[in-house]
């Protein structure tokens, strides 16, 4: 596959994926035969300094793996995967250690991703501990710093998890992931579990977070809004493929692959005299242990010849930069 | 202007949930209305009272909660004070609803043809466990076989084949098909109102546009009126004919879909509408400052006041009226609670 081959003499690129791969394997009983689900197959990116790079599918189509993968919070099982020209995957733990500063998540829910029984203190004040062996006033002073800067208060640091609202717990995750100052951070869902008048917060200050410490997002979401408010550049999962990816005006505007297209017009849009077309993508998106011969796509695409159920696609770049893989792309 | 809510009418509903933690006032006399056939939106943030409301309707307010104040007619009668045998008459029948968690509002031990049958033989015995009408076996069979055949033709309004669903259980369908299994059950026994509490919040985006278009083709077909309960603008926006916004166990404003867009009043729907993100749309986000309230201990006069940019000094001393705009015409129906229109202030 040629993806990204454009984006490697680039100085900028932050995070630089091949051939990716994760597949899972599951049994049905003790007995049989191990199935493998193909959570993430074959995806191919690069991710430039201080951008934001969304990802953008329904359930199911391997984003969130795709994101801890990149993370090597699990292990891939093919490709290489490299971080500011070092390649993450030859690394040993030890040696990872002192990248896991460097690449933060954050995760969709703020409920269960904060340890219960410990201060906020601790939350935030425990990588610091961990990275920069700082003394306990140190510590103090950092963490009241990032609070300030999350828009928490200082007297909020000797309380519980508990005690805070979804969009407070959010910026606790927030001020967790940035009092290490990293450079990259994964965003899984950041927003999905809060009201819209929160959303609209955690977004504003997730970008000026971005331009203030010079820092590089990769966004996790379903919601297109979302994605076209927040990111540079986006991809698609299907299937756990890339099936078209690009800079946002290139998704949104040129749109190229028929399962972006339809996944655009399937959000209602937030105004009444906007005509909704209400174009609707028939069926659901199948189980990745039977995927589709051919394109994964073309059990569902209104667009399918013959062609589609015997050949699978490449992603291919159609304009610079521009990548989909379709054998009849929208606009061709 | 009169208001006219032929099929329902909620009006000065009161609701409170007795907690260790104090009296919870979650209904602060809500007031709302909705003809035969209209399709009306109820939006708001979590905690806001939408799915009290709903559930007010239904009369399925359990302990702690009781509703102490206000009535809700349906067609003319109080709900409030019917007894539960009554109730068991309505509900399902005339008033059916659809749930967020589709498969949990499903029995996981009966398969969905079963239960779908199950359902409409309670219809049709009006009051379900009560009374049940005593009748000749081979009447009971006739009704049977009439009732496996409704089972099978709802599965094929709702887009399912029915061969290969009705001897599914809950647990073998995916999020999208139990949905479709609950709206064939709800409208089965063609209901006059159709309540459906964020049906679509757990599916996909694509799911989600199949059953709201399935959703508003049959209850168009079918002239059922829907009251549907959303935290999402665009749903609102695309789904209905009236949007009721509320705020803190209150509904603060009340319009034509076109008329809250067009010309938000409340100045909590200006702010909410300014939350949005939207696709293609340059504009910057704006939040609404402040958090939500606690309602063990809300705000005096209107709730929203202290969050509120336009706030004045009788703001936080009596709640204002819920009142007709001026000028206001019959098919936009805009009414709002807030001091800025209300000219004796």
């Amino acid at each position: 596959m040629q993806q990204g081959k454009s984006d490697r003499k680039d100085g900028d690129t932050l995070i630089h994926v091949d051939h990716l791969k994760k597949y899972f394997e599951i049994k049905k009983n003790f007995y049989s035969r191990p199935l493998q689900v193909k959570a993430v197959d074959d995806c191919g990116f690069a991710i430039r300094k201080n951008t934001v790079f969304g990802v953008v599918g329904e359930s199911g189509s391997g984003k969130t793996t795709l994101g801890r993968v990149i993370l090597r919070l699990i292990e891939a099982t093919g490709g290489s995967l490299t971080f500011d020209g070092t390649d993450l995957m030859s690394l040993s733990s030890q040696e990872l250690r002192l990248f896991r500063r460097r690449m933060q998540i954050i995760s969709q829910d703020p409920y269960n991703s904060l340890h219960p029984r410990k201060v906020v203190k601790k939350l935030i004040g425990e990588g610091l501990q961990i990275h920069f062996q700082l003394t306990s006033q140190e510590i103090d002073e950092r963490v009241k710093q990032i609070l300030t800067r999350v828009g928490l208060r200082e007297e909020h640091m000797y309380r519980y998890p508990h005690e805070f609202s979804g969009g407070q717990r959010q910026r606790i995750a927030i001020a967790r992931a940035l009092v290490l100052k990293p450079e990259f951070i994964v965003l899984d869902e950041p927003t999905s579990a809060l009201d819209v008048s929160v959303q609209a917060i955690i977004l504003k200050m997730l970008r000026d977070l971005k331009r203030d410490f010079a820092l590089t997002y990769m966004l996790i979401t379903h919601d297109l809004a979302v994605i076209d408010y927040m990111a540079d550049y986006v991809a698609v999962m299907y299937l756990g493929q890339l099936v078209e990816m690009g800079k946002k005006d290139d998704i949104f505007l040129r749109t190229a692959h028929p399962y972006a297209r339809l996944l655009i017009d399937s959000v209602p849009p937030p105004t009444p005299n906007k005509q909704w077309s209400g174009k609707v993508l028939s069926g659901e998106i199948p189980s990745p242990i039977h995927v589709p011969s051919g394109c994964r796509f073309h059990p569902r695409c209104p667009y399918a010849r013959e062609l589609c159920a015997s050949k699978e696609p490449e992603l291919v770049e159609l304009q610079p930069g521009h990548f989909a893989s379709c054998h009849f792309p929208l606009g061709a | 202007m009169r208001r006219n809510g032929d099929l329902l009418d909620i009006s000065n509903l009161r609701v409170v949930f007795d907690t260790y933690a104090g009296q919870v006032k979650a209904l602060n006399g809500v007031e709302l209305w909705m003809n035969h056939g209209e399709r009306l939106s109820v939006v708001g943030e979590t905690g806001c009272g939408k799915s009290v409301t709903a559930l007010s309707i239904m009369r399925l307010i359990e302990e702690p909660g009781r509703i102490t104040e206000g009535s809700i007619r349906f067609e003319g009668r109080d709900l409030v004070s019917l007894s539960e045998s009554e109730l068991n008459r309505i509900r399902g029948k005339d008033i059916a609803m659809i749930f967020q968690e589709p498969v949990a509002a499903l029995n996981p031990v009966m398969k969905v043809g079963a239960q779908i049958v199950e359902n409409i033989e309670c219809q049709k015995n009006a009051a379900c466990g009560d009374d049940e009408v005593r009748t000749s076996k081979r009447a009971e069979r006739a009704g049977k076989s009439a009732s496996l055949e409704l089972m099978r033709a709802m599965l094929g309004h709702v887009g399912l084949d029915w061969q290969r669903t009705e001897n599914l259980y809950p647990h073998e369908l995916s999020g999208g098909m139990a949905q479709r299994v609950m709206i064939a059950m709800a409208l089965s026994s063609r209901p006059r109102l159709l309540i459906a509490d964020e049906p679509t919040s757990a599916l996909d985006v694509t799911i989600q546009a199949q059953i709201l278009n399935l959703l508003n083709t049959l209850v168009r077909e079918t002239n059922t009126a829907v009251l549907l309960i959303t935290h999402a603008m665009g749903i609102a926006a695309q789904f209905s004919d009236f949007i009721a916004v509320m705020y803190a166990g209150n509904v603060v404003e009340y319009s034509s879909v076109e008329s809250i867009f067009s010309n938000p009043l409340h100045p909590y729907t200006m702010g909410l509408l300014k939350a949005v993100p939207k696709i293609g749309s340059a504009e910057e986000l704006q939040s609404i400052p402040g958090i939500v309230p606690d309602l063990v201990s809300p705000p005096s006069g209107c709730r929203f006041h202290p969050r509120c940019p336009h706030r004045r000094p009788e703001c936080d001393k009596e709640q204002p009226r819920f009142e007709p705009v001026q000028g206001t015409t019959e098919a936009d129906r805009h009414y709002v609670a807030c001091f800025l229109y209300q000219n004796d202030h």
